[in-house]
């Protein structure tokens, strides 16, 4: 009993140290900063509002719908091209959303491809809908995140055991009816999670509104940050901002609390069926291949383009070095989240307990900040460790040390892990509810101990989820910029740097070399994981 | 194996040591590209190791200020002078003496006890379609607010600095009710809700959507230069008109360096600001980047030059970083997204 109380106060302090550059910001309402608030009330506040949820909302519910229809025809039917097509959906994941942006303007503005041909075939083009603006922003950021959805419900889907669809075939129930009212619900943990993850993302997001000229919570943030230079107003601003999101995980967790449903890996899951009108084929058929033109196959190609007018003056060994970093510190900081997340995961489950429960919630809080918001944090608590070593080691050696956690890539792992530990958690948890408690009492009257449980039961379970946590991740840190920006150390840069350095100064067919390598290390994991089928259930 | 391999390595990729012989450490707000050439012929000529870490300025101030007396910085890079002012009021600059830089480097482009530098100057002029604006129509800023220019001029949001710094440079000069009233009624002319960068409102010139754009000049400079030769196609039917030539002057900004005042490297960083305003540095900085050199006598890119010459406004900077926060909540005021 001891025992489980050191371990569960070690998840605590666990989480309390990756929380550490977040609740700092919290704190900020100590000092509250009433006249540049008075100024935001007065003329801001309502747009970013406004704007914020309409976003949030819009990424939210297009997302859910498109992921989790792509994931219900892949995990369910057979057709040509299904298993490409399976993994195929996760590409747009690689593609960081304020690139999207960009590109979606290139193609879509008055001198883009889209626009001159429309002229060239209609004589007008002035239908075309304009992608500067609110609706555009949902929709760009939309087709980079729903990858998130799509794969959690993938997972979900695929371990759906073929019993309930024959229970449900012996009733009469129509495929549809089997979706909504028996697939749905059982996945819905699983979809609403993906959502989450969008949404989060969604209010954090700077790059994409910020150029399309929307204003929301997070342009505020560093309007009032940069413009008015009141860093304490800016994280006022961003922890009210976060006060939403955890109204949204309070009902997230409220909704999981409800839906406490277990399948298990022993049985047989759902053999895929062929689809039985034409017409339907065709709709699903139109329905994927459109969303991965949109998604990846379109911005993609406009990329390419830009890349091939440009590439010849940009291949040189720096884009090699660019390359190296940046693969480096992806695949530390996702391989540190997710077995983070599962030490975490593991140990909640084992004790259950209050305090532990409480330690995920506050990790969960980490994506919802504006990534600059976490990076100062960061920088703010490891960079006062750092100052206590130098006087210290000043004292003790009369020399100092330097900086060595805040001025060192420790620094860009931790506010990586900070981040992305959401993700982790989101992906672990949703995978720890597919495992029923009635395998590990079983495990435990064949007198295994925990850790054979984990090793032995969790761990097989868990291994396509785990897989799934750490592909996104990695991907995650790959597209990752303002920490990265913030944070790294000197003579250190990498693709997404070079990129937005490129981008930043509108140079976007120069861009575009470093934003596809950062799309074609994303696949790399991408297409490992689709031949290995771990997603396969 | 290679898992081991792996792992063993991982403390070597996470700590990193900066080691303080000769050695030159600069945050720069400036893009590597347009800065780090330099840098290396400077660390060639003088055998000094320079160490570069980009960002945005903002960000960067952050970091100096919360690494305190560690702070590993000589040298804060950074365009715009809101920032540079602003670096100064945190107490992160130290006042640098330098003949050779107050020879070369006029009075109102730099901080009065030198605590910060210009090294070139940005202009913001307006860019007109030739043949939807006829010159003669265009004068000054203020007059942009009047009925004439109704659903004519693009711009982008209030969230950017350029503007910022322009609407806190026409503080300095008009009084802050004058240029209310203006903000109220330019706003009032603009022919779309601001979005996009700079490019995006040339391009909406040429579109059609407006007749005019306020732009700073790199950004049709790079356009002309583009690899990509639509760019420079759209960029090619702008013309640039520098207003307010009867008065004040035309807008303009700077690119700035400041020594940091914990510098543990103190002499080389006065050593790299004198190497900045050498006529050949001059040269390369301004250009790489289509700027105006700050150094008088040195040429500037011919790119450049076939914008014409213009009278700039004479404001202390120094007064134009102070006003920045006040300039936002005026455009705040007015409406301007």
């Amino acid at each position: 009993m001891k025992n489980q109380a050191f371990f569960a106060y070690t998840v605590l302090v666990c989480a309390l140290l990756l929380a550490s550059p977040t609740l700092f910001v919290f704190f900020s309402w100590l000092s509250p900063q009433w006249q540049t608030w008075q100024h935001i009330v007065d003329n801001l506040l309502t747009d970013y509002f406004i704007n914020t949820f309409a976003l949030a909302l819009g990424v939210g519910v297009f997302t859910a719908i498109a992921g989790t229809l792509a994931a219900w025809f892949v995990s369910q039917f057979e057709f040509h091209g299904r298993k490409v097509m399976q993994w195929c959906l996760l590409l747009p994941l690689a593609i960081p959303a304020y690139i999207n942006a960009y590109t979606y303007s290139g193609m879509l503005d008055y001198f883009g491809v889209v626009q001159t041909l429309t002229r060239e075939l209609f004589g007008s083009s002035s239908w075309v809908p304009e992608i500067q603006s609110l609706p555009g922003a949902i929709f760009v950021m939309s087709l980079v995140l729903f990858p998130y959805v799509y794969a959690l419900a993938l997972v979900a889907f695929s371990q759906l055991p073929q019993s309930h669809y024959e229970v449900a075939k012996n009733h009469g129930k129509t495929e549809g009816q089997f979706f909504v009212k028996i697939a749905l619900p059982l996945a819905f943990p699983a979809i609403f999670a993906g959502a989450m993850l969008s949404i989060m993302e969604a209010f954090a997001e700077y790059g994409v509104v910020d150029y399309f000229g929307v204003p929301t919570l997070t342009t505020g943030v560093f309007k009032v940050w940069f413009g008015m230079g009141d860093r304490l107003a800016a994280a006022q601003l961003s922890a009210l901002m976060v006060s939403f999101i955890l109204f949204l995980l309070l009902l997230e967790h409220y909704a999981r609390r409800k839906q406490k449903l277990f399948s298990n890996k022993v049985l047989k899951s759902i053999s895929r069926r062929p689809i039985s009108k034409t017409s339907t084929a065709l709709g699903v058929y139109m329905f994927l291949i459109s969303l991965l033109a949109l998604a990846f196959v379109f911005p993609v190609t406009q990329l390419l383009y830009w890349a091939y007018l440009s590439i010849l003056a940009q291949i040189d060994y720096e884009l090699l070095s660019l390359l190296l970093n940046s693969f480096k510190v992806a695949i530390v900081a996702a391989c540190a989240v997710t077995l983070l997340c599962v030490f975490m995961s593991a140990l909640a489950r084992f004790l259950n307990r209050s305090t532990t429960n409480l330690g995920i919630k506050i990790v969960s809080l980490g994506y919802a900040f504006p990534g600059a918001v976490i990076a100062v944090g960061a920088m703010i608590v490891l960079s006062t460790m750092d100052r206590q070593i130098n006087v210290f080691t000043q004292w003790l050696f009369e020399d100092k040390v330097g900086l060595i956690l805040s001025g060192s890539l420790f620094a860009l792992i931790f506010a990586y892990v900070v981040r992305f530990a959401t993700v982790g958690l989101q992906y672990v948890q949703s995978g720890y509810l597919t495992i029923s408690p009635h395998m590990e009492e079983a495990a435990q009257s064949l007198g295994k101990s925990k850790m054979q449980i984990f090793t032995k039961v969790h761990i097989p379970i868990l291994s396509p989820t785990l897989a799934a946590a750490t592909l996104v991740v990695f991907v995650d840190v790959l597209k990752e910029l303002p920490a990265t920006l913030i944070l790294r150390p000197f003579n250190f840069n990498t693709l997404s740097v070079k990129t937005y350095e490129l981008a930043s100064d509108e140079r976007l067919t120069d861009a575009s070399v470093p934003a596809l390598l950062i799309i074609l290390i994303g696949l790399i994991p991408v297409v490992l994981i689709g031949r290995n089928k771990i997603i396969d259930a | 194996m290679k898992l081991k391999a792996f792992l063993l390595s991982l403390p070597l990729l996470v700590t990193s040591t900066v080691a303080l012989s000769d050695e030159l450490n600069i945050y720069s707000a400036r893009k590597e590209a347009l800065i780090k050439p330099l840098l290396d012929k400077f660390s060639e000529e003088h055998n000094i190791k320079v160490n570069l870490v980009t960002g945005k300025a903002d960000a960067l101030l952050t970091r100096m200020q919360s690494e305190g007396e560690f702070s590993p910085a000589d040298i804060i890079l950074t365009t715009d002078v809101g920032r540079l002012e602003r670096a100064r009021e945190m107490g992160l600059t130290t006042p640098v003496e330098s003949a050779v830089l107050n020879q070369h480097i006029a009075e109102n482009l730099r901080h009065r006890d030198g605590h910060w530098y210009a090294l070139t100057i940005r202009a913001r002029p307006i860019m007109y379609h030739p043949e939807r604006v006829n010159p003669e129509e265009l004068s000054g800023i203020l007059e942009l607010a009047g009925n004439t220019w109704k659903n004519r001029i693009c711009i982008r949001s209030s969230g950017n600095i350029y503007n910022q710094s322009m609407i806190a440079a026409m503080m300095v000069k008009y009084d802050e009710k004058v240029v209310q009233d203006w903000a109220s009624g330019f706003v009032k002319n603009f022919a779309r809700k601001p979005k996009g960068g700079d490019r995006d409102q040339i391009k909406a010139v040429v579109a059609g959507e407006c007749d005019i754009a306020i732009a700073n000049t790199y950004y049709l400079g790079g356009m002309l230069a583009d690899s990509n030769k639509a760019n420079a196609d759209i960029a090619k039917q702008l013309k640039v008109f520098w207003p307010d030539q009867e008065g004040e002057g035309t807008h303009i900004n700077v690119s700035g360096i400041a020594a940091a005042k914990h510098a543990p490297n103190a002499k080389n960083a006065k050593l790299l600001m004198e190497y900045m305003i050498s006529e050949e540095s001059q040269r390369w900085y301004a250009e790489t980047n289509h700027e105006y050199p700050v150094r008088d006598g040195v040429a500037t890119s011919e790119l450049l030059q076939g914008f014409g010459d213009f009278k700039a406004e004479q404001v202390p900077m120094a007064k134009v970083g102070e006003l920045n926060k006040a300039a936002v909540k005026l455009m705040d005021k007015a409406g301007w997204k």
